[in-house]
């Protein structure tokens, strides 16, 4: 009797249970609920564009392609630095350049800056605070020494030029000086001081120096 | 007969749903669930795709739309979809935490039909976000999203 009553009990339990599903199924009660995974990535920081650089009233501008962290989105800040291939080598100068939004950017190195030595430049991108990797080194320059204390005037060049290819002026040693810093230059500049006058610039008297003191080395 | 049909089918969709298949990290398909079994047999199931977001950086918010698939021989109601960051990530530098990367509710409207056997691609979308603070130690990192959603059949 007693197993009688059992099997009656699970019979009834599960015919219930079965009942109540099939109702509420065709009431449109099931729910399904699940999860998995999607996948989201985030950008890389490229390498820096491998820059070029010219010789300019011995000063170098230093040019390359703007860069993008994804398609449409430019990098805000570059990193250009100056590595001296001279013997012994300079320290190198460093310049955080804010991007101007246009496809290419620029920057110029100062007669102070390059005097008197052979040198090589990078270009880092930034995107905010974000670092990609450094570019390969552009090709060589290297610049005579400075001229004497008489023509230091010519050394803190004017800012007005911005562009790889400007028309070139003619030298002077009446060049206004309005300021030191390097264009486009929107951070500290070097890492390492920059020093007032180059070490090994000798006495020059002559007050017209070269038109382009400035010799490309074949890069190495 | 039939009622204990659909109480096996019913255990064996919970089972289903607790161990369900996983997706391959780059696979835009994903399987919601499988609720159960309709009273002439079969599952019932319904699918979410959604594409996997690429190109974050930094302050971007990338849109993740979802479309729905419906298999089944009758209307469905999607009535609510969320999303969560998992808790891991691809690289220990950079954890699967809100500093990283958010996901915001679904912007669009709910509840959605998707007509039997028909296919869906929701109004709406999931934003993913990845905060301007993030740190340069997620560049290149993959996070998992996990979705989830909760559909209902349409009563006839």
């Amino acid at each position: 009797m007693r197993r009688a009553g059992r099997a009656l009990l699970v019979g009834g339990v599960v015919t219930v249970l079965g009942a109540a599903g099939t109702v509420y199924a065709y009431a449109g009660g099931w729910t399904v609920d699940g999860r998995l995974g999607v996948t989201a990535k985030v950008a890389k920081m490229p390498r820096g564009a491998e820059p070029s650089v010219a010789a300019q009233s011995r000063r170098a501008v230093v040019s390359w392609s703007a860069q993008e962290i994804v398609p449409g989105v430019l990098m805000d800040h570059y990193t250009v630095t100056a590595h001296s291939v001279s013997d012994p080598p300079a320290p190198a100068v460093t310049h955080t350049v804010a991007a101007d939004g246009g496809a290419t950017e620029s920057v110029t190195f100062t007669v102070a800056e390059v005097a008197g030595g052979t040198w090589r430049w990078s270009v880092t991108p930034r995107y905010l605070g974000w670092t990609g990797e450094q570019s390969r080194l552009s090709r060589r320059l290297t610049f005579p020494a400075a001229p004497a204390t008489k023509e230091k005037g010519r050394e803190t060049a004017p800012a007005a030029q911005v562009t790889v290819t400007p028309p070139r002026s003619p030298a002077t040693t009446t060049a206004p000086a309005p300021s030191p810093a390097p264009e486009r230059t929107s951070a500290s500049p070097a890492a390492e001081p920059e020093p007032e006058t180059p070490p090994a610039a000798p006495p020059v008297e002559s007050a017209t120096p070269p038109e382009e003191p400035a010799v490309p080395a074949p890069a190495g | 007969m039939a009622a204990v049909a659909a109480a096996a089918a019913l255990a064996t969709a919970l089972v289903v749903v607790v161990t369900g298949p996983e997706a391959p990290e780059d696979e835009t398909f994903v399987l919601v669930g499988r609720g159960g079994g309709e009273p002439g047999g079969g599952p019932l199931a319904f699918e979410l795709k959604g594409k996997p977001v690429r190109g974050l950086y930094p302050g971007a918010v990338k849109q993740m739309r979802i479309t729905v698939d419906n298999p089944l021989g009758y209307r469905l109601s999607v009535q609510r979809l969320s999303a969560t960051v998992t808790s891991s990530s691809s690289r220990r530098g950079c954890p699967a935490t809100p500093a990283n990367l958010q996901v915001k509710e679904y912007t669009g409207r709910l509840p959605a039909i998707v007509a039997a056997g028909g296919r869906t691609d929701l109004g709406g979308a999931i934003p993913v976000a990845m905060p301007l603070g993030a740190p340069e130690k997620c560049a290149g990192v993959r996070f998992t999203i996990a979705i989830s959603g909760v559909g209902y059949r349409v009563a006839r």
